[in-house]
């Protein structure tokens, strides 16, 4: 049967007798919805994330198209024949929003239990939506068949988008409470979307139609805004996609896509039909516009950023292996070098190869400190680098921290007297027991006490230890070249070294009080240094934890 | 984020949910398409002389009334006696006897619960308009 009341629609769904907002409302907003979802599909067809948004868009779509054919068309069978999927579709989106947020949350499917669930909640749809309990007549007067649907049939579909809200509200907060800071902002966004989205939908679209049932509304015209819920969603798909990447779209998509969305909202002049609607299109026009411009601006920015990010830290991952070969050649070759050069002159003294005049025997003396001399330094690369790529394990056991520096000191108190230098110690009374490991500690002592002796060329070298709050204080003070403010911030750096060092200490080799800094931290402890400025010296005071009783 | 499907029973509620879809819609068809199971309801034609009628206006001053009871018969039925387009066809203001399902509501009380007015018959023992009576003729065989 033709609705008599009614002109035929041209082109199956333009007609002069339906509010021109229906156009507005419907036709924009589902290209964009069908754009966004496919163009998320695309970018990733095997993520199930991005299927279910194809699904929800299609959804949507269907819905939509189908609504305005109702809308439009004169002939009852067709447009029963169309709302008899009404409920069924409402049903689908409520069901995939669900879905689609334990996705985007969980990054994998749901368990066959809860689809079972999805598919329960469905089933009273699927199976009544073609028989008389949702739709049993048409009103050929006014073409619709609101008269004819059953209330309880109605309730149920609508409900079912409460629940949605609720299941979905539920999850997040839930999940919110456990997630990462990048994720929690993902999940405010996403949660504002969709919940906006199925409120806008079938809250609002049921609220204005009832209201205009009952006289308070002069008619149901209102229920078209619900369809801009959908825009709502889209625009917080869109910020993830572009902020999070979470659909996995690239930044040439999110330009496309934005101005796609430009594209779409002014190509709704065509359907404009008075001034108002003109206005109305033109200042959404203009707001769309620049908000994409900025949202593409800051994205490119920061995808950039990202990029630039990511370089530098395939540079930097190189580099460390670069270093990691350079590594193992030291460990091979030039230790081995050393240690051959070593066992050589080693020889040559002991009178393995015959019986030497005193000055070979003075160059093989010689020989034999440089070979010491360039194993420790090798040594010493090799510790950093060990440390830092944790094949050094310290051994924490409780250790006497005041034993260790007074051995220390008496090792290298020779040392001093031989440069003139006096080496002086002053330990005050206290309790210096800690964790720790005995070996490397030594080392820090040592390494200290040895650099004040290279760059002190006369005075005094005070070593002294104090305990209190808990820690232990040790301090190496010198009267020698003293710290530039420029050198103190290379002070502890890997290959750090001081403007003026190589002038007094040629073999520096800038990994001394780095390893002191990766061992004092590694003891949880701290690191500094003072200096009046140059030729006023320098101190160096190393805190650490004391603890328990050796 | 790749959460892809990777076996056959991850499809399974899928394809479940389109056989039915697909079903769904086979019998929607039938139903609307072929053999056309359903109700129509519409603006019968009506004689205040003789009915008591729903009234409806075009303007506030109700110049020309237009006259009307609510019908409804089954589509099969009406598309028989009218064709596709009822306008000028008799046989959709009366409820005949081949009619398989078919009702004609008069202005009531109860029932008028819009802004139409009902128009009493001249002669009718009636004290005013809001005397509103259902007054079916209703040889519906539902």
């Amino acid at each position: 049967m033709i609705c008599y009341l009614f002109s035929a629609p041209t082109y199956f769904i333009f007609s002069s007798g339906v509010p021109t907002l229906l156009y507005y409302a419907y036709i924009p907003t589902t290209i964009v919805v069908l754009l966004v979802g496919f163009y998320v599909f695309w970018n990733g067809r095997h993520s199930l994330l991005n299927q279910l948004l194809l699904a929800i868009s299609l959804y949507f779509s269907v819905w939509t198209i189908s609504t305005l054919i109702e809308w439009t068309n004169i002939h009852s069978d067709l447009i029963l024949f169309l709302w008899s999927f009404y409920n069924l579709i409402l049903g689908l989106i409520a069901i995939s929003c669900i879905y689609f947020i334990y996705v985007f949350l969980d990054k994998k499917d749901v368990a066959i239990g809860l689809k079972a669930i999805f598919l329960a909640l469905l089933s009273p749809i699927l199976l009544l939506s073609s028989t008389s309990l949702n739709l049993s007549g048409f009103d050929i007067t006014t073409c619709d068949a609101f008269k004819f649907e059953w209330f309880p049939f109605t309730l149920y579909c609508t409900l079912l988008g409460v629940l949605a809200m609720v299941w979905i509200f539920v999850l997040l907060v839930r999940r919110y409470h456990t997630a990462a800071f990048d994720l929690r902002k993902q999940i405010i966004l996403m949660g504002t979307g969709i919940e906006l989205f199925l409120f806008i939908f079938f809250i609002w679209t049921s609220f204005t139609y009832y209201l205009s049932e009952i006289g308070v509304l002069p008619d149901s015209s209102l229920e078209m805004y619900g369809m801009f819920g959908m825009v709502i969603f889209i625009i917080y798909i869109s910020i993830l996609i572009v902020r999070f990447k979470t659909f996995n779209v690239k930044l040439i998509a999110t330009q496309a896509l934005v101005w796609a969305l430009v594209i779409l909202v002014g190509s709704e002049f065509f359907f404009a039909q008075t001034k108002m609607v003109e206005i109305l299109i033109a200042i959404t026009l203009i707001v769309s516009a620049w908000l994409g411009l900025t949202i593409i601006r800051s994205v490119k920015k920061e995808i950039e950023q990202r990029e630039q990010l990511a370089k530098l830290n395939i540079d930097l991952e190189n580099l460390l292996k670069q270093r990691e070969s350079l590594t193992h050649l030291i460990t091979h070759k030039v230790k081995g070098a050393f240690t051959r050069i070593k066992v050589l002159f080693a020889g040559i003294l002991d009178g393995t190869f015959g019986e030497i005049s005193p000055e070979i025997k003075k160059r093989a003396e010689q020989g034999m400190e440089f070979g010491n001399g360039g194993l420790e330094t090798v040594d010493l690369v090799l510790n950093v680098a060990n440390m830092q790529n944790g094949t050094i394990k310290f051994e924490m056991k409780p250790v006497n921290f005041k034993e260790l520096v007074e051995k220390t000191i008496a090792e290298k108190k020779i040392s001093a007297e031989a440069k003139g230098l006096k080496l002086e110690t002053e330990i005050k009374d206290g309790v210096f027991d800690m964790m720790g490991d005995a070996i490397w500690l030594k080392e820090v002592v040592n390494n200290l006490v040895e650099n004040a002796l290279h760059y002190t060329k006369e005075g005094k070298i005070v070593v002294g230890l104090e305990d209190g709050n808990g820690k232990i204080k040790l301090s190496v003070k010198d009267t020698g070249i003293g710290i530039t403010d420029e050198d103190k911030k290379n002070l502890f750096t890997e290959g750090g070294r001081g403007r003026d060092s190589v002038k007094v200490n040629v073999d520096s080799t800038g990994y001394g009080l780095y390893t002191v800094k990766l061992v004092v931290e590694a003891h949880k402890g701290r690191l500094w240094s003072e200096s009046e400025g140059p030729g006023k010296g320098s101190q160096f005071y190393v805190e650490l934890p004391a603890g328990e009783k050796v | 984020m790749e959460t892809k499907y990777t076996h056959f029973h991850d499809h399974f509620f899928f394809y479940i949910l389109v056989l039915v879809i697909i079903i769904v819609s086979i019998v929607s068809y039938c139903r609307f398409f072929v053999s056309r199971d359903y109700v129509v309801g519409y603006e019968g034609t009506c004689d205040p002389a003789t009915g008591k009628c729903f009234m409806s206006c075009d303007d506030d001053a109700c110049t020309k009334p237009d006259y009307y009871s609510e019908m409804q018969k089954y589509e099969p039925d009406l598309y028989r006696e009218c064709g596709k387009d009822i306008t000028d066809c008799e046989a959709a203001s009366v409820c005949l006897p081949s009619d398989r399902k078919c009702s004609i509501i008069y202005c009531d009380k109860k029932t008028n619960d819009n802004d139409n007015t009902c128009q009493i018959p001249v002669g009718e023992p009636s004290d005013t308009q809001s005397d509103n009576q259902i007054n079916p003729i209703n040889n519906t065989s539902i």
